[in-house]
């Protein structure tokens, strides 16, 4: 399996929720997967440690070999996530819609991004700042706390799907 | 292709910057100088105290009744702090004394070390040696501690008893009588003010000067409750400014100043604590009046946040006080009235000593490291500036400069924007 195929694998691995309508971002936070067991207060607080941020299409939220300081959730439009070659060419891994979040590695460390990640048409997205995760971990534990658990659900998750595929490609070969 | 376009944003973004920056500082320089001082201590105030803010969160307590308990605690040690201070500060009457008994005392302690014969006026072989240097010096200081025909009037009257006040001791009232023996010609209190009374008084513009200050100083607070309080909303809305291209940059960035501001200020605030308690422990065991002591303590921890300062205002009060105390009960051994004056100037050293081998590398280790000279151009820089305003807030500016620079560059490198 060639290492394109296996990115491929990894990033189409995306945790799609209910379909967010046009709701506040209070309705909209409890459609995303990272905060569903927060309560009403608990995202009240939250709220007010994201920022909100609109991109037009073909405008970059972060570019591959770049720090990561942000997970990203889509509140309204579509991302690609795609990682050019040495010779500019690029593939696409994954259409990010709105209610699915990205780059939440960056929230654990501030190892470069993996990919790129391109806004395909108007996006508005609401991004939480590791700096802030780590203030929310003092000030209120217990959310942070919440968000650390789905974290580290979601890089458990990728892990076995990671091992699964492999044992497939190998079974396979 | 790529490269050249880079580097023309490099230059855009660098030339904006610099000229953005250089605008804004100017203009605001000039135009809110007088705010400049109460707007910045409020803001570092803020940062100081906001570890606190978060350390007293019990879900118990509700958040209003939390934020009143804070300020009820912050206001509450602030006035028991300036009540401490005032208290000991001198009244009138306290400072006519002060000035006689520096006199008498500077004057005594002088004559004893250098021997000088009252009736000749001939001294031992180092006097002979230094009396053309020293004299204009000695004369100089007496003529500044010499108190004015109102001074020597109102001295009398508070000898003789003055409603409030108890009646200067007969010690000091010799002092007063050997400082100036032309203190029983000197006029009455009448005849010396008729002519000042003549003259218009200047009640209302210091009435005036005093609103102004007032008014000023007052945002001091509002600028350190808004910071205090803020969770946030005040840093969302000046990122919701920035581009999207330099968000991530700019998240960084924030925190990496924040942090290193942050712990700057409260290792410089950690070091002036040490200092005053080091200082007045110091005194106290050598000998020096334990209020005294803390007084002396506080006033020399206060001024170790302007680097260089401390030291030399803890020494020159603490010589002070040496100076003219009459008695002393010291803890340590061998110390009397004689020699505290060395066993004061040891104690300086001492905690000088404590201060910059101890304390600064324990509670600023981690913090920004400032070369002494970068401190003492930038001291001298701020004074030229803006006076006291450009003392106190040199190394915070300079601090917060340095680490904007070192990060601002490292990640727009890292985020290839240059």
């Amino acid at each position: 399996m060639s290492k394109k195929n296996l990115e491929k694998i990894i990033w189409g691995l995306n945790f799609r929720r209910k379909k967010p309508t046009d709701v506040s971002r209070n309705e909209f936070l409890k459609t995303v997967l990272f905060f569903e067991s927060l309560k009403e207060k608990q995202l009240k607080k939250l709220a007010s440690y994201l920022h909100e941020r609109r991109y037009e299409e073909n405008e970059y939220l972060f570019e591959v070999n770049h720090p990561g300081a942000a997970l990203f959730i889509i509140m309204r439009g579509e991302v690609a996530v795609e990682l050019p070659d040495d010779h500019g060419e690029v593939t696409q891994f994954a259409v990010i819609k709105a209610g699915e979040f990205l780059g939440e590695m960056a929230l654990s460390d501030e190892s470069p991004r993996s990919a790129s990640a391109r806004a395909l048409r108007p996006t508005t997205t609401l991004a939480l700042f590791r700096g802030d995760l780590n203030q929310l971990a003092q000030v209120e534990p217990e959310i942070a706390c919440e968000i650390y658990k789905t974290l580290s659900w979601i890089i458990g998750e990728r892990l076995k799907a990671t091992n699964r595929n492999i044992n497939l490609v190998k079974k396979g070969a | 292709m790529k490269d050249l376009e880079r580097r023309r944003r490099g230059l855009i973004f660098n030339t904006l910057t610099i000229l953005v920056i250089l605008g804004s500082v100017s203009f605001l320089i000039w135009s809110l100088r007088t705010l400049i001082l109460p707007v910045t201590l409020g803001i570092l105030f803020a940062y100081l105290f906001r570890p606190l803010k978060n350390a007293f969160k019990y879900r118990w307590i509700p958040n209003g009744i939390r934020l009143t308990l804070l300020f009820a605690f912050l206001t509450g040690s602030i006035l028991l702090g300036t009540r401490f201070v005032k208290e000991n500060i001198p009244n009138e009457k306290e400072k006519l004394e002060i000035l006689v008994r520096t006199k008498y005392k500077l004057n005594e302690k002088f004559n004893k070390i250098m021997e000088i014969d009252p009736k000749t006026g001939k001294g031992n072989a180092f006097y002979n040696l230094i009396a053309q240097d020293i004299n204009p010096i000695r004369k100089g200081l007496n003529e500044y501690l010499e108190l004015s025909p109102e001074q020597i009037e109102a001295f009398r009257n508070f000898h003789r008893g003055v409603d409030g006040f108890t009646p200067v001791p007969e010690r000091y009232y010799e002092y007063f009588l050997a400082n100036s023996k032309q203190a029983l010609n000197v006029p009455l209190k009448s005849e010396v003010t008729s002519d000042k009374m003549a003259q218009p008084r200047h009640d209302s513009s210091f009435l005036f000067m005093a609103m102004d200050i007032f008014s000023t100083w007052v945002v001091l607070p509002i600028i350190f409750i808004f910071f205090l309080l803020d969770d946030g909303v005040m840093t969302q809305f000046f990122i919701r400014l920035v581009p999207n291209r330099y968000f991530e940059l700019t998240l960084t960035l924030k925190e990496e100043v924040d942090s290193a501001i942050g712990k700057y200020l409260r290792g410089l605030s950690m070091d002036c604590v040490l200092v005053g308690i080091a200082l007045a422990i110091g005194l106290f065991l050598s000998g020096i009046p334990l209020k005294m002591s803390l007084l002396i303590g506080i006033l020399s921890g206060l001024a170790t946040a302007i680097p260089l300062l401390g030291p030399i205002v803890g020494l020159v009060f603490s010589l002070a006080y040496t100076l003219i105390a009459e008695d002393i009960h010291p803890l340590l051994p061998y110390m009397t009235v004689d020699n505290v004056m060395m066993a004061v100037v040891v104690v300086n050293i001492l905690v000088a000593g404590l201060d910059n081998f101890v304390f600064q590398p324990i509670v600023l280790g981690g913090a920004v490291d400032l070369h002494p000279l970068v401190i003492i151009l930038g001291v001298m820089a701020g004074s030229t500036l803006c006076g006291m305003a450009g003392v106190l807030l040199a190394i915070p500016a300079i601090v917060i400069l340095k680490v904007v620079t070192e990060h601002t560059f490292r990640g727009l490198k890292d985020y290839r924007i240059i």
